[in-house]
């Protein structure tokens, strides 16, 4: 209870913030809706269906972003993180890559990959994609050269070496840089769904702005936090599961 | 059984201090089923005595030949005892041990892992994380997969260091009566040299890189602290280690 305690405090507090600040009549509710109003704005989108609507359309494209964004950044950190040839070949290329704002990079989406889904996921991707291919070459690369040793004095063939040293070994790493990657690509969506997009939570947040409805800006804020969240907690239980180890027994 | 050629062997390392070169011009031949520990002070090249024989390291200069007892060059099983236990820590004692006989029978494979468990007297915590163990438990989950594979060759490197006394001398006695039972050839590197004389048949002094000096130890197995001989011989390799400067 008391644990369950410390999580709900802050936020209650927020909360109680807001209540007041909203209450007040100092600030316009353009600016700042009450809670009562935003929770209005939140059952009337939910009984329309619009917000599972959204919801459903923004985790297609977070989630095809994600899915691909993993595959890829996990590949490469492996193959990179094992051959220095390989590494320095895509480096600057990469770099490159890395330190340019997937938002600046929207009008050649466009150009490219039209306004359908294709740019939307690729912004996606493009965000989540190197938390993941960075963690993954770092836990590769941090794998204890005393413990590979040992697999060269039990003759691991490449394929156990692989399942029983370097995968294990990096697993936290890349669960971390997985973990960050969704909150990125969570984050991205906002972003993404401004390209001629007709549904989604970002679309939802810059249409409502668009209309000074300030209190579904706040609906479509509040669940793409919440979804977040929620996101990162299963995310944390499935890996978790997934490590071996005392505390997942 | 596997005799151990060791001719004009040079290992160099380039160190930001400039060339080193740990081991030089070094000869030594280990007979089959010998016992036989090296000692020396720090950075006289031991361990990486130990690693070139293993091959985790290449030879500069020089060879290192394993025989069989035919005569012909071979190569043996050879396992390794480090100076730390070196555990897989998502694994449990058991699967760590398991690692070293995994290509054998499930059925054949259990029967080893058990009798080696119950030998360095682990078998309470066979399904334990090598981070529940205190550092001497882990040094023996590091020794019993080292003998699980019955190996031809086997390379200790300060394996008993972080024992206790009293484990120590336990598996002292143990690893006698594992020799005795099943002989292989051994190098033990350490610094202690009473844990030198109460096992080794042979005792090798190195210096600067090669061999100083030896001496055959023809006392009985098994032997003690308080066995007649072992404190004398002992006093004798420590007065000469002093010496080397």
């Amino acid at each position: 209870m008391q644990k369950w305690l410390s999580y709900a405090i802050l936020p209650a507090a927020v909360l109680a913030l807001w209540c007041i600040a909203s209450h007040t009549g100092r600030i316009p509710t353009l600016l700042l809706p009450t809670p009562e109003a935003v929770a209005g704005a939140l059952v009337s989108l939910i009984a329309g269906g619009d917000l599972f609507h959204h919801i459903g359309a923004s985790a297609m494209r977070s989630l095809t972003g994600f899915a691909l964004a993993s595959s890829l950044g996990i590949l490469l950190g492996l193959v990179n993180a094992r051959s220095d040839w390989a590494r320095r070949t895509g480096h600057i290329l990469l770099e490159a890559l890395r330190v340019t704002p997937p938002l600046a990079v929207i009008p050649l989406l466009i150009l490219w990959l039209g306004i359908d889904e294709a740019p939307k996921i690729a912004i996606v991707f493009l965000s989540s994609f190197f938390p993941i291919y960075m963690n993954t070459l770092t836990a590769v690369r941090g794998v204890d050269p005393k413990l590979e040793e040992v697999a060269r004095v039990l003759r691991f063939t490449a394929g156990e070496r692989f399942r029983l040293l370097t995968l294990p070994a990096a697993l936290p790493g890349i669960f971390t840089g997985l973990r960050l990657g969704f909150g990125y690509s969570w984050r991205a969506l906002v972003g993404a769904e401004l390209i001629a997009a007709s549904s989604g939570l970002g679309f939802l947040i810059s249409e409502s702005a668009e209309f000074a409805k300030t209190e579904t800006v706040f609906v479509g804020i509040l669940t793409i936090s919440l979804l977040g969240v929620l996101m990162d907690a299963v995310l944390l239980r499935l890996f978790a599961r997934l490590s071996a180890g005392p505390k997942a027994r | 059984m596997f005799r151990i050629e060791i001719d004009r062997l040079v290992k160099r390392f380039h160190g930001e201090s400039g060339l080193v070169e740990p081991v030089k011009d070094l000869s030594l031949s280990l007979e089959a089923g010998e016992v036989c520990s090296v000692i020396g002070q720090s950075g006289c090249g031991k361990t990486t005595l130990l690693r070139l024989i293993a091959g985790l390291e290449r030879p500069d200069g020089g060879r290192i030949a394993f025989v069989d007892e035919s005569g012909r060059s071979a190569e043996p099983v050879i396992s390794i005892v480090f100076q730390e236990p070196r555990l897989f820590p998502w694994m449990n004692v058991r699967r760590n041990i398991e690692l070293a006989v995994r290509n054998l029978p499930e059925d054949e494979r259990g029967r080893k892992v058990d009798a080696v468990l119950d030998l360095v007297g682990l078998k309470a915590v066979a399904r334990s994380y090598p981070v529940e163990l205190s550092g001497g438990m882990a040094q023996r989950v590091g020794l019993a997969r080292a003998l699980v594979n019955d190996p031809d060759i086997l390379l200790m490197d300060e394996a008993f260091g972080s024992l206790d006394a009293l484990m120590r001398q336990r598996l002292y006695r143990e690893f006698v009566d594992i020799l005795e039972k099943r002989p292989m050839t051994v190098v033990l590197v350490t610094h202690d040299v009473t844990e030198a004389v109460q096992l080794s048949g042979r005792i090798v002094l190195l210096a600067a890189g090669s061999v100083g000096r030896s001496w055959s130890i023809g006392l009985p197995y098994p032997r003690s602290l308080g066995t007649e001989g072992v404190g004398e011989l002992a006093e004798q390799v420590l007065s000469e280690l002093f010496n080397i400067d």
